[in-house]
C-alpha cells in the first residue's frame, strides 16, 4: 500500500514538474524576441547592406550598443562618448569645424555622420580602418579623442553593474574586445537618414514634394552642366572614393595619403549629400561652381548659372 | 516499480558513459611527451643600452654623448623559422612574441631534439595578420588588443615596435631630459627579418637561446635632438631608418 502510494506520488510529481517545465519554456519564448536577427528598416529605394555573419542585428545588440554609444565610460576621464562628437540631433555630427576630444584637444577633422555607415567599404575620411567593428578601436585610443584604451574599457565594463549582463544577454558572453567592438557595430549599423524630401520624389513617386526651385537644382546636380551626380551619385549621393575639392593647391591635411604614403593621394572621401543641412552649404556651391584654378583639384569645370 | 527501476538505471549507464569518455579525453591530454624526440625551446630576451641592461627611468648617453631615458619598450616578433642541421627549415608557424623589457623568458613550444645550423625571426607581424581585427582574439594572445596599446586604430595595423621616453634636447648636456621620445614603428613596409647563424642543439629538457636587443644599435645615425619622434606616417623617413637599424640590433649571447 505504501509503495503503491509511493509510486503515485511519484508520477504526479513528474506531471508537476512536466507542467512547470513547459509553462516556463512558453513564458521565455514569448516574452523574449530579443535575441531573434532582425531585419534592419531600410529606407525605400536602399538596397540592403551586407552583414557580417558574427555580428547579425538583433534587439539586444542593438540596444547595448546604443547604451555604449551614448556612455563616457569609454573615454579616460568617463567625459566624453561617442554621441559627443556624433549628436543625434545633428544628423551624428556636431557642427564643428573640427571634433574636439577629452580636455578640449582638437582633433585633425570634422565628425562625419555615421548615418548610413552600414554602406560604406572602409572607414573615415581616409579609409584608415576596414569595417565598422574595427573602427571602434580608433577614436577611443586617439589621443586626441578619446584618449584610453580598448582592454581597459572592456575591465571598466566588467566592473560594471548592469553591463556584464548586457553583453551576455546579447552574445552570450560577457565585456570583451570583441563583444565591445561588435555591440557598437551593431547599433551603427542600424542608423539610416530619414526620408528627405528628394527620398518622396524619386521613391515615392510624389511629384509634388519638391517645388519648382528645387526641381530645378536637381535638374543642374543631374545635368551634365554640374555634373555633381558623376561623383555624388546613386542611392547615398556618394561613390565612397576619395577626393579634394580642388580649391587649394597645398592641404593642411594630407588626407588618403596618411593612409597609403602615396604623396599624390591628399583626398578624402565624399561625403554624402543626403540630409545636408550646413548654413554653409550655399557658400560651399559659390566656391564650386566658380571651379578649380589647380590642376589637381578633382572639381567640376567652371559653369555659369543664370539668374532665370 | 519497474519504470522507476529503469529510470535509475538508465541514469547510472548515462552517468558511467559520460564519466568513461571524460577519461578517454583526460588521458589523451596528459600523454607524456616523448623526451627522445621533442624538447621545450626558450627564447631569453635582454634589452640593453650598450652593455647595460635597460631599466626604465634611469639615465644613460648615446654615442654622441647625449642623455635620455626609457619609459617603455615593447616590440613583436614572429615568423621564427629554426633551420635545421640537414638544412631542412622548420618554421614555427602562428607563434607570435609581444616582447618586453620586464619579460626575459618567452617559450617557443615544444621542438624537435636534434642539431640546428641557424634561425630566423621577423621583426613586426606579416601583412597577412596585420591588418586582422585584434578583437578576435582572446585576450591572451599577443595579437588581442593590449592593455598598452600595440596596434593603430586609425591606420588598421600593429605597432612593431613601440619606444617611449625622454631625452636632453640641448647639445650641451644640462641633466634636463626636456624633450619626447615616442617612436610607434609599424606598418607593411617596416617588417625586418633577422638572420642568424647560431649552431645549437635541442634535447629532451628545456633549451633556451639568449638574445640581446641593443638599442644604441637602433639608434645608430638617429640624432635624438631632432628625431626623437615618428608615429611612422607620414613621412617614413625616420621609421625606415630605425627599422634598418633593426638588423644589426639583434645578437645571439652566448
Amino acid at each position: 500500500m505504501i509503495k503503491k502510494q509511493k509510486s503515485k506520488f511519484f508520477i504526479i510529481s513528474i506531471f508537476v514538474f512536466w507542467i512547470i517545465g513547459f509553462t516556463a519554456c512558453r513564458k521565455d519564448d514569448a516574452i523574449d524576441t530579443g535575441n531573434e536577427v532582425l531585419e534592419l528598416q531600410v529606407p525605400l529605394g536602399f538596397p540592403y547592406p551586407p552583414i557580417p555573419e558574427d555580428n547579425q542585428p538583433t534587439k539586444n545588440r542593438i540596444a547595448l550598443g546604443k547604451m555604449l554609444f551614448f556612455d563616457p565610460i569609454l573615454s579616460r576621464d568617463s567625459t566624453i562618448s561617442c554621441s559627443s562628437c556624433h549628436h543625434a540631433d545633428k544628423k551624428f555630427t556636431d557642427g564643428l569645424a573640427v571634433a574636439e576630444g577629452i580636455d578640449g584637444r582638437k582633433t585633425l577633422r570634422n565628425s562625419m555622420t555615421i548615418l548610413n555607415a552600414a554602406y560604406q567599404p572602409n572607414m573615415f575620411w581616409d579609409g584608415g580602418s576596414p569595417t565598422l567593428e574595427t573602427q571602434v578601436s580608433a577614436p577611443i585610443e586617439a589621443h586626441e579623442e578619446m584618449d584610453f584604451n580598448v582592454m581597459k574599457v572592456v575591465e571598466r565594463l566588467n566592473n560594471h553593474a548592469v553591463y556584464p549582463d548586457l553583453f551576455r544577454k546579447a552574445y552570450n558572453s560577457g565585456p570583451s574586445a570583441f563583444t565591445l567592438t561588435r555591440a557598437i557595430a551593431n547599433f551603427e549599423r542600424s542608423l539610416f537618414t530619414g526620408k528627405s524630401k528628394y527620398d518622396e520624389y524619386q521613391y515615392e513617386k510624389k511629384s509634388d514634394a519638391l517645388s519648382a526651385s528645387e526641381k530645378r537644382g536637381m535638374d543642374l546636380f543631374f545635368g551634365e552642366r554640374a555634373e555633381c551626380f558623376h561623383c555624388h551619385g546613386g542611392f547615398n549621393f556618394t561613390d565612397f572614393s576619395f577626393k579634394n575639392n580642388g580649391l587649394y593647391e597645398v592641404y593642411a591635411d594630407s588626407g588618403r595619403a596618411r593612409i597609403t604614403t602615396l604623396h599624390d593621394d591628399v583626398f578624402l572621401k565624399l561625403l554624402t549629400l543626403l540630409n545636408l543641412s550646413f548654413l554653409s552649404l550655399r557658400s560651399l556651391l559659390y566656391a564650386i561652381v566658380l571651379g578649380s584654378p589647380f590642376p589637381t583639384g578633382y572639381l567640376l569645370h567652371s559653369i555659369y548659372i543664370s539668374s532665370d | 516499480m519497474n519504470i522507476l527501476r529503469f529510470v535509475f538505471f538508465a541514469a547510472v549507464a548515462g552517468l558511467i558513459f559520460s564519466l568513461s569518455s571524460c577519461k578517454k579525453d583526460d588521458s589523451s591530454d596528459n600523454q607524456i611527451p616523448n623526451t627522445d624526440t621533442i624538447g621545450e625551446l626558450s627564447f631569453n630576451l635582454k634589452q640593453y643600452v650598450g652593455n647595460n641592461r635597460i631599466a626604465y627611468n634611469q639615465v644613460y648617453s648615446d654615442t654622441s654623448g647625449r642623455q635620455f631615458k626609457i619609459t617603455n619598450l615593447r616590440y613583436y616578433i614572429s615568423n621564427i623559422v629554426l633551420l635545421k642541421a640537414n638544412g631542412q627549415e622548420l618554421p614555427l608557424s602562428g607563434k607570435v612574441l609581444l616582447v618586453d623589457n620586464e619579460t626575459e623568458q618567452y617559450s617557443l613550444g615544444e621542438i624537435p631534439v636534434g642539431d640546428y645550423s641557424g634561425l630566423r625571426f621577423m621583426v613586426g607581424i606579416d601583412s597577412a595578420t596585420n591588418h586582422l581585427d585584434p578583437a578576435l582574439y582572446d585576450a591572451s594572445n599577443p595579437l588581442s588588443y593590449q592593455p598598452v596599446s600595440m596596434h593603430w586604430g586609425w591606420n588598421f595595423g600593429y605597432i612593431f615596435m613601440k619606444v617611449e621616453g625622454n631625452v636632453d634636447t640641448d647639445t650641451i648636456p644640462t641633466g634636463n631630459l626636456n624633450g619626447i621620445i615616442s617612436y610607434d614603428i609599424g606598418s607593411d613596409p617596416m617588417v625586418r627579418v633577422i638572420n642568424f647563424n647560431h649552431i645549437f642543439s635541442v634535447n629532451g629538457n628545456t633549451n633556451t637561446i639568449n638574445i640581446k636587443f641593443n638599442l644604441l644599435k637602433m639608434l645608430s645615425g638617429i640624432d635624438l635632438a631632432t628625431e626623437s619622434i615618428t608615429h611612422t606616417n607620414p613621412g617614413r623617413d625616420l621609421a625606415e631608418r630605425i627599422a634598418n637599424n633593426w638588423l644589426n640590433s639583434f645578437t645571439i649571447e652566448p
